[in-house]
């Protein structure tokens, strides 16, 4: 078999029918973009949890009147802990207002309270909140506080997305190839006389396939490609901007995604779709 | 060059060929004769297995083709040239592109795909027309098209369905000759007609069917 009569007669296949060609490629292009954007979203989101996580604190706040003993037991059990008197605490949240900060200055007396801080980030979560159960039974111990109220259902909400966004995934790629397959099956059926006549003549069912295949390589090719630039510039156009607009997404760096392999990694996904969708609706037009 | 033994053929519950056994020598000319649905065209597709034999064996060029793999059939095809009453020509290509698919397919170089196909339209009378498109071509132009669309691979057999159904006389006339000139070159030619005139004209052996039976042999 000729590989050049081959790759010429995919081309012009899509010059036959450049109608189809071009609904293939866009609807390839269109699932990429969507496939994409979910995906990036819910690495970011990850990868924003996981830099949070590591820099969870759990602050254990102790009564006015908690005597030295207790201080001493509560700094026993929560180990390499770091003591925040009231004072110092203050002056850290002077500093946090800025000049807003000058305002406590008129405060009467300082309502904050002594502390312990104690880095917990990457230990598990059902381990952080028995510890701050056990810690919060302690005499002189007025409060524990480690985020629970946010930290637990942000973490069971990125779950559930995760979840939705690959089932969702998965879904956006079925209907791709089975629309794909539909162009490409319309694009068969108008050339079926052409196939039943190679077939006549002696064409293996392989040679009428080959072209068929390489025209959806090509046009699943061109897809990823297309979905890949707009990703791709949508990325360099965004990023930036939602950087400074949000700043926990500063702990991620600059480049928190592998974006030239991301989008390799798209136009090699198109390729494959437009070479599923083809094989799936070549097969029925062989039996001649 | 094609024998039938006791072979069978039916679609759903309606026989087409019933006990068909024949032999067809290498380098004869025979007529397939019968009326509209006596079995002509079946008992042909059964030769370049577009269709499937029930019951019997069938041996094209010493080949039983009744066992033969489906991925085995194009290369079977490769040896049969196949003409039909509508052309079946590609209306898209040219009259040179529609002769060189036959080719394109064996995976022969440009080269000889150009000599070839430009040698066979000049044996038809057809060079001076590669470039056309087929719809431009008379009915007669158009069978000679596809006859050297099916010969131009030296095929050892032509089977021919009604190629001249769809042709005035003069045009008729034409196709047989060239059949004729074909077969006296070598080729084992069938031609399945019903046209009375054509098997008077040429003296050939004349295999008549009837009801997917054969009921005459004129060997």
């Amino acid at each position: 078999m000729r590989a050049g009569y081959l790759g010429r007669r995919a081309l012009l296949g899509m010059r036959q029918s450049p109608f189809g060609a071009a609904v293939a490629t866009a609807t390839i292009a269109l699932a990429l973009f969507v496939a994409g954007t979910v995906a990036a979203a819910g690495t970011l989101a990850a990868q924003a949890l996981a830099a949070w996580d590591q820099e969870l604190t759990l602050t254990v706040y102790l009564d006015d009147g908690a005597t030295p003993a207790q201080r001493q037991a509560v700094a026993a059990r929560l180990g390499n802990a770091h003591f925040v008197g009231k004072a110092e605490a203050l002056r850290q949240l002077e500093g946090s207002l800025g000049e807003a900060g000058a305002v406590l200055a008129d405060l009467p007396q300082n309502p904050l309270r002594d502390a312990f801080e104690l880095p917990v980030g990457g230990r598990a979560p059902e381990a952080i909140a028995g510890l701050a159960a056990e810690i919060g039974k302690l005499p002189g111990v007025v409060d524990v506080d480690y985020g629970a109220s946010f930290f637990g259902p942000v973490e069971r909400l990125l779950e559930f997305l995760r979840r939705t966004g690959l089932f969702l995934l998965a879904l956006v790629g079925l209907a791709t190839v089975i629309l794909v397959s539909n162009t490409f099956r319309l694009a068969v059926y108008a050339r079926r006389d052409e196939i039943a006549i190679m077939k006549l003549v002696g064409a293996t069912d392989a040679f009428i396939r080959i072209p068929f295949l390489v025209e959806g390589l090509l046009e699943g090719l061109a897809g990823g490609l297309l979905a890949a630039a707009a990703l791709g510039s949508g990325w360099a156009a965004l990023w930036p901007r939602a950087l400074a607009a949000v700043s926990l997404l500063g702990a991620l760096g600059p480049a928190p995604l592998p974006v030239v392999r991301a989008l390799l990694s798209l136009v090699g996904a198109g390729g494959l779709l437009g070479l599923c969708a083809s094989g799936l609706s070549v097969g029925r037009f062989l039996e001649v | 060059m094609i024998q039938f033994f006791h072979v069978y053929k039916q679609y759903r519950d309606q026989p087409a060929l019933t006990d068909v056994s024949l032999e067809v020598d290498k380098g004869e000319f025979v007529f397939l004769t019968g009326p509209s649905g006596a079995g002509k065209t079946t008992l042909l597709k059964l030769i370049f297995c577009a269709e499937r034999a029930h019951r019997g064996q069938i041996l094209v060029n010493g080949r039983n083709i009744a066992r033969i793999r489906d991925s085995a059939v194009p290369y079977l095809r490769r040896n049969i040239g196949v003409v039909f009453q509508d052309f079946k020509l590609l209306p898209a290509a040219s009259v040179f592109e529609n002769v060189a698919l036959t080719l394109q397919v064996l995976g022969r170089s440009g080269k000889e795909i150009r000599r070839k196909v430009m040698d066979m339209l000049e044996a038809v009378g057809l060079e001076h027309k590669a470039a056309s498109s087929p719809q431009r071509l008379s009915g007669g132009e158009q069978q000679r098209v596809a006859i050297a669309r099916a010969l131009v691979n030296d095929p050892a057999i032509l089977l021919a369905d009604e190629p001249t159904g769809n042709l005035d006389p003069a045009m008729t006339l034409d196709i047989m000759n060239l059949l004729a000139d074909v077969n006296a070159r070598g080729t084992t030619v069938m031609v399945a007609t019903h046209d009375q005139g054509l098997l008077e004209r040429y003296q050939k052996r004349r295999l008549a069917l009837t009801n997917g039976r054969v009921t005459e042999d004129g060997r």
